[in-house]
């Protein structure tokens, strides 16, 4: 059911660029708030047939058919088909938007709203700037052209909660020559407050908190007329998600104070009890995403942009006989510095050895500068690994089906 | 060629690789994930308060302190959407 213009009866949508409703006929504007229609009401759940009742008995679930709601369109009679938890979408025959009340009034009326602030063009601009200067990124990607561009208003749930824990600590202490390791035990807590939990399950929790942060100081009392002109999901994950989420991210809060506040090094947490409580008064809101597609070597890649803040998350496929290239022909420089350097110091290391008649400490420390060395060379080549395990895992977020099949599951 | 030569260039090649090898990685990761990151602690948390500080002879588990009671997390206030498992038919795919 659309909100229409005062003035010419047109239907609205909600405008980032204006931050108001918007009609795209007359070009009328008017805030959200400002928009009451007489057809402002709730409709009430049409019940969804059953496969029993259609069928009347029990048969095989067929690969043909999908899981879906079936809605008819208010304003043209149209049906609307809607995949599993999704609210709004528009009408694929008159091609306005429509939001379908029912699922968000009856079952699970969000709070609040933060309202898009980032527009359609305002995301592919930040997409561009982003990527364009990179120097490993294939240039059909730099210039990709976007196959679906999708305003998506995601779930969240903004919650409170305590969190305690005890904990032992093993670290890594000098002491003159030696080190040795001790133990430490901490007990302590920490209250997380306005922590947002992504309540739709056909996102990952990867994906989506990456999008982190939004400002909650830009929550607006939930209003359908934000909807208008953007897809939404409902919420569909259950109280044990909610719960196991805002404890991941509590416990991993207070674990990196509590090694920080041991002395030594190589912390590390051994053993550990904890505790969490979420406070009742969560909330249910919706928040901004855009969601952006296309395809590069018959792969499927979605790059998401929050709708308020216009961080851009994705992660790009690099151009690897390049990366290789670069890697060979600076390692080759690199090593005929290095070995004229080594060289001038082992022949120093080795004359004074010889002048001080080679003592069994002097070839301890020529040993145990070698070893120091070869730590240092395993050091760099297990962080350049790390680094490439990040770029491979946010490669492995853009390309997932998962995230593709969310977007694309909708109607145009 | 003598054992500093051969020393110096195993060294050399050592380091020289994993510099070019580490630099070429962190161009990857810099240029290439984008947006890798979540929320600062400071927007979540005020504090972390450590309540009980002490020194540990040894790692011995029995020196936990279980003093954290269980509590039963409570009903959830509101109801999760249906995730129907029924497969439905277009009411236009009827006969």
């Amino acid at each position: 059911m659309a909100t229409l213009c005062k003035n010419c009866g047109h239907a609205l949508i909600y405008d980032p660029a204006v931050k108001k409703m918007h009609c795209m006929l007359c070009g009328g504007m008017w805030a959200a708030e400002e928009v009451e229609s007489e057809e402002k009401k709730y409709r009430e759940n049409e019940r969804v047939m059953t496969r029993e009742e259609v069928y009347g008995e029990e048969k095989e679930i067929q690969e043909e058919f999908l899981e879906c709601y079936v809605y008819t369109c208010s304003e043209c009679g149209g049906e609307i088909v809607i995949h599993g938890s999704e609210v709004s979408t528009k009408c694929v025959y008159c091609g306005n938007p429509t939001v379908v009340f029912s699922r968000v009034a009856q079952e699970k009326t969000p709070h609040f709203i933060i309202p898009f602030c980032v527009t359609r063009d305002d995301a592919l601009r930040l997409i561009h700037e982003r990527i364009s200067h990179s120097l490993f990124v294939p240039k059909e990607i730099k210039n990709f052209k976007a196959e679906d561009v999708r305003g998506i208003y995601l779930p969240y749930w903004i919650v409170n909660a305590k969190y305690e824990e005890t904990c032992v600590v093993r670290s890594r202490v000098k002491q003159g020559k030696y080190s040795s390791t001790k133990y430490w035990g901490r007990t302590g807590y920490t209250d997380i407050k306005n922590f947002p939990v992504d309540g739709c399950s056909l996102l990952s929790n990867e994906s989506s908190a990456r999008l982190e942060p939004f400002n909650v100081h830009g929550l607006k009392v939930f209003d359908e007329d934000y909807l208008l002109g953007f897809y939404s999901n409902a919420s569909d994950i259950d109280y044990d998600e909610l719960h196991e989420v805002t404890e991941n991210r509590a416990k991993e809060i207070f674990e990196t104070e509590a090694k920080h506040d041991v002395s030594g090094s190589s912390q590390q947490i051994i053993a550990e009890s904890h505790q969490t409580s979420i406070t009742n008064d969560y909330s249910y809101a919706m928040f901004p995403v855009w969601f952006v597609t296309f395809t590069y070597e018959g792969k499927h890649n979605t790059i998401l942009v929050n709708g308020q803040t216009g961080k851009v998350v994705c992660g790009l496929p690099w151009r690897k006989a390049l990366f290789w290239t670069l890697t060979v022909i600076l390692g080759v420089i690199l090593t005929i510095l290095a070995f004229y350097l080594f060289k001038g110091f082992f022949y120093a290391m080795f004359d004074v050895g010889v002048k001080k008649r080679s003592s069994s400490s002097s070839s301890d420390s020529r040993g145990k500068i070698v070893v120091a060395i070869g730590a240092g060379i395993v050091a760099l080549i297990s962080a350049g690994v790390t680094k490439m395990k990040k770029v491979l895992t946010q490669i492995r977020l853009t390309q997932s089906a998962k995230t593709f099949n969310f977007v694309k599951k909708r109607q145009e | 060629m003598t054992a500093q030569d051969v020393l110096s260039i195993i060294m050399g090649a050592g380091v020289g690789i994993g510099i070019a090898f580490w630099i070429a990685a962190s161009i990857l990761e810099k240029r290439n994930n984008v947006g890798d990151s979540h929320g600062e602690t400071y927007l979540y948390s005020n504090d972390v308060m450590v309540t009980d500080k002490e020194k540990l002879q040894d790692a011995l588990h029995p020196k936990l302190k279980e003093y954290i009671q269980r509590v039963e997390p409570e009903a959830p206030k509101y109801p999760t959407a249906p995730n129907s498992k029924e497969q439905v038919k277009r009411t236009g795919q009827i006969k």
